[in-house]
């Protein structure tokens, strides 16, 4: 039986997936925005903030929309939720966040590559657009529109609910036969993370100087 | 064309990204932006289809900046609608000419600035107010989306407004120097707040060499993947290690 609590996770988790696809992108579909969202929903408000911010510092090079983003928002969903199961400890420790996150990362790759061949799926409602602006009329663009934000909602929803459902399990079953050693070796993960975090970020400001990057070359020079 | 107009384009201009395709980029949602000007200006099915034609070519740009091409191509719309401006073909150049630049723009600024400047700006608020998690995520939220939120209003305005003159008139607000500020201001600011974590306990002077090092090595081109992942093989090793010996 799947459980009421990562159906509604995964619920939130879809719609504000919306805000990189198709609608804003007004920052909903971050991580610190998912993370803290996904914990409050799950009652553990301060773990979830926890994991948005640490994910929202780690992939501060990750753009929210264009070529180069991928939908980081899906891996700090993932892990509030797995950190809500029945096998998390009661505080969340940091080990446990740890975990969530080593077993996160591959999946949310695995949802990038999916994402990108659903994006691919979009060229029939593009055709039905431009077939009804060619007539003059918006309304099948709307209808696309629509119809299209509805399939993407689908689309995260059925991601989230089946890697939450396997990435869990395995988590479940790590997180139950994880020794003392273990967890001291993956609470240091997660300050490394966390410095990990503070360096992209400061790499985000000192990499992109635009001084350097902007200013016109020689030949442009008079 | 009176300001209700404009605020539909500015709404519409929200959903600019719905319906991407790799062979036309934002087209589709730049028409959708576009089309209560459309509306407002031509009465026969056979020219708005014509006008849908005019703009159905590549359009990529970046989003919060796209709404000074929206504006500048309502004006241009509306100048051929009275019989007075450039050719359809003339607009569509236009578009595309102003695109480029404007998604650097956007790019320099939004994403590689003012989103981790607000973050950073979040950050600050949780340590000053902590145990409230929903606060400072709307903190954030707001932070981020007024200035995201005005840039695209007001260069829809400028836009409608300036028409192709945007550019010029936009030159003395000085947008590099701005640039070379705010990076300046980030990088400051993420420094002191990692140092104010060490001088206050909450992190060990050796988080604030990894921090540093790991900027290094971003600087050197390391991807964030393998860091991610080889900060685990670290934490492991050295765990492991002090357990043995």
């Amino acid at each position: 039986m799947i459980p009421v609590n990562p159906l509604g996770v995964g619920l939130l988790y879809a719609v504000l997936s919306l805000d990189h696809f198709s609608f804003g992108p007004l920052l909903l579909s971050r991580p610190l925005v998912v993370g803290t969202a996904c914990g409050w929903a799950l009652k553990q408000p301060a773990a979830g903030f926890e994991i948005g911010a640490v994910g929202e510092a780690l992939w501060a090079l990750v753009p929210p929309a264009g070529p180069r983003q991928w939908d980081v928002g899906l891996m700090a969903a993932l892990m509030a939720a797995w950190l809500a199961g029945d096998a998390a400890p009661a505080a969340a420790p940091r080990w446990a966040m740890a975990l969530a996150g080593l077993i996160a990362f591959p999946l949310g790759l695995l949802g990038r590559r999916i994402d990108g061949w659903a994006r691919k799926q979009t060229r029939p409602f593009a055709a039905h657009a431009l077939e009804g602006l060619s007539r003059g009329s918006d309304g099948p663009l709307r209808a696309s529109l629509f119809a299209t934000a509805l399939l993407w909602v689908f689309k995260s929803f059925l991601v989230f609910l089946v890697m939450e459902s396997f990435g869990g399990a395995l988590w479940d079953w790590i997180a139950s036969r994880t020794p003392a050693l273990f967890q001291t070796a993956l609470e240091r993960t997660w300050f490394l993370w966390m410095a990990l975090g503070a360096g992209a970020l400061l790499w985000q400001f000192i990499g992109r100087w635009p001084a350097r990057s902007l200013r016109p070359g020689p030949a442009a020079q008079p | 064309m009176n300001r209700g107009v404009l605020a539909r384009v500015f709404l519409r201009s929200l959903w600019l990204q719905g319906l991407w395709t790799v062979q036309r980029g934002q087209n589709l949602g730049c028409l959708y932006s576009l089309w209560p000007v459309v509306d407002r200006l031509y009465e026969r099915p056979e020219d708005r289809a014509e006008v849908a034609r005019t703009h159905a070519g590549f359009f990529s740009t970046h989003p919060y900046t796209a709404g000074v091409v929206l504006g500048v191509v309502a004006g241009l719309e509306t100048d051929r609608a009275r019989g007075n401006g450039p050719s359809g073909e003339a607009i569509a150049a236009a578009r595309s000419a102003m695109a480029g630049p404007l998604a650097a723009l956007g790019e320099a600024f939004f994403w590689s600035l003012w989103r981790p400047l607000s973050f950073l700006a979040a950050m600050a608020l949780a340590w000053a107010h902590p145990g409230h998690p929903g606060r400072i995520v709307l903190s954030f939220l707001v932070i981020y989306n007024l200035l995201h939120l005005g840039a695209r209003w007001q260069g829809l305005r400028w836009g409608f407004r300036w028409r192709t003159d945007v550019v010029p008139r936009l030159a003395p607000l000085r947008l590099q120097r701005v640039l070379t500020v705010a990076a300046a201001a980030g990088a400051l600011a993420t420094l002191v707040l990692m140092i104010a974590a060490v001088a206050t306990g909450r992190a060990s002077p050796g988080l604030l060499g990894a921090a540093l090092a790991a900027a290094a090595l971003l600087r050197r081109g390391a991807p964030l993947g393998v860091l991610v992942a080889g900060s685990a093989a670290v934490a492991l090793g050295w765990t492991f290690l002090g357990a043995t010996l």
